[in-house]
């Protein structure tokens, strides 16, 4: 709602470092490199593409196609697609990550924006969010301010949401200078963080007066420790 | 002057789309015409014995379901999701396909359910005991071989904290297809019907299931119309 929409762009035909062609993992694609330079994985970001989109493809980013193979560390400042297999560390904390559907991670993965819709096994971190779309099969912890689930997915693990650790220090030296004598404080506790609106915990009255009248067979009684 | 005319602000008669309706306890509740709803006790009560934990941990052992993460998360609990189903269905396929490609030989006896079962454990659910504070079982225990399910019930009790709760469901007659289930509020849980990736194995006496929660300092059930027998219990 917040986020700035992706604006129409000319064709990107004849743009250096720019794929021509809008499709999905084309196959005259270079494969990335691991251990990229900072400047960039393949092609230039840009910033309009901050948005979420539920297509994979990512016409201004890099895209590792299905076949190629990674052992290593792999950084950048480039929204990157992923097709192929990884096995390592991803850190593309300014950008957005995709993991198609035959993609296969086994890294623990940080970046702005993770989408995965094939699988990954390690630990994901996203700075703005995750999602996890109907055929992605995830087994690793979860940490984000937003994270979406799709119905299908196979998740085993942790899911904390809320800033996380790198957000909340971000935001801490962004508000430094300004704040001297109190810079404002987020939540501690990951996972602990209420949505705005959000009901307080469960204020329900004793079910043990309310059950007696419903058809129930009530075996055992509780008392709430 | 007619008093009854004009209802007061505030009052039910004014906001009558908000009254919620349901058919009885342990019955579809059809609400905005979604039959897979149902009223839940087991949930009601299992939300209140939880209500006052305080930075708690929650496992879900089924489908991960965005509507029960932002449900608990946003009560202030850490969730974690471990969808056992799955991985057991994914384990006894490996199992027996290893079983299928061992040459034949006197020294290769196929391995017996319990040890299957004692193979399988050892790789799920290792948490640290006492870690939980909550845990949603769903109909899990449908769904597992026979020697499986005293070893779950003890590990589940290893795993909650003391005054922990968890919330199972357990089908009184054989299910006719499985189902997700996602929490809709305080005590309203959503039945979706999937396909079955395991055919249910079995359908629970009241007794069976007390039994194999006897560890569990204390024990409830709930059955509905439906035949769907909801489990709390508290260690």
């Amino acid at each position: 709602m917040w986020r700035k929409q992706p604006e129409a762009k000319p064709s990107p035909a004849g743009a250096p470092g720019i794929q021509s062609s809008p499709s999905y993992a084309p196959a005259t694609e270079l494969p990335v490199r691991s251990s990229t330079p900072s400047s960039g994985i393949g092609a230039p970001s840009s910033s309009t593409t901050s948005s979420y989109s539920p297509a994979p493809s990512s016409p201004d980013g890099a895209v590792l196609t299905s076949g190629i193979r990674i052992k290593g560390e792999l950084s950048g400042k480039a929204d990157l697609v992923i097709d192929g297999e990884i096995e390592g560390n991803i850190r593309l904390i300014e950008s957005r990550l995709t993991i198609g559907p035959s993609g296969n991670v086994k890294a623990s993965i940080e970046a702005r924006e993770v989408t995965v819709r094939g699988s990954v096994e390690g630990n994901v971190r996203g700075r703005e969010r995750i999602t996890l779309g109907s055929s992605s099969r995830v087994k690793g912890d979860l940490e984000a301010p937003r994270i979406a689930i799709e119905d299908g997915a196979k998740f085993k693990g942790r899911v904390e949401m809320g800033p996380t650790a790198d957000a909340r220090e971000h935001q801490s030296k962004r508000n430094a200078p300004e704040t001297v004598v109190s810079a404002p404080t987020t939540s501690s506790t990951l996972g602990t963080t209420a949505a705005p609106g959000s009901p307080t915990p469960a204020q329900t009255s004793s079910p043990m007066n309310a059950s007696t009248a419903n058809p129930v067979e009530p075996v055992g009684a509780h008392t709430k420790p | 002057m007619n008093w009854m005319s004009k209802p007061r602000l505030g009052s039910t008669a004014a906001a009558p789309l908000r009254v919620k309706k349901y058919d009885s306890i342990g019955m579809p509740a059809s609400r905005n015409g979604n039959e897979n709803l149902r009223l839940s006790n087991g949930l009601k009560d299992f939300l209140w014995l939880i209500s006052d934990v305080e930075n708690g941990r929650l496992l879900d052992l089924g489908p991960v379901s965005q509507a029960t993460l932002n449900f608990f998360i946003e009560r202030g609990f850490r969730v974690t999701t471990d969808d056992l189903q799955r991985s057991w269905a994914q384990f006894r396929a490996i199992e027996e396909e290893k079983q299928r490609n061992l040459p034949p030989s006197d020294f290769n006896e196929p391995l017996t359910a319990e040890e299957i079962a004692q193979q399988f454990l050892q790789n799920s659910l290792q948490y640290a005991d006492d870690e939980f504070n909550a845990v949603l079982v769903w109909d899990l225990f449908d769904h597992l071989d026979a020697d499986m399910l005293p070893r779950i019930a003890n590990r589940l009790y290893d795993i909650v904290h003391p005054g922990g709760a968890v919330l199972g469901m357990f089908h009184s007659k054989p299910a006719e297809r499985s189902y997700r289930y996602r929490i809709v509020d305080n005590q309203t849980i959503e039945m979706i019907p999937v396909g079955p990736p395991i055919a249910p194995e079995r359908a629970f006496q009241n007794r069976e299931i007390l039994n194999l929660f006897g560890r569990f300092r204390s024990a409830k059930t709930f059955v509905g119309r439906d035949q769907l027998r909801e489990g709390l219990f508290i260690k």
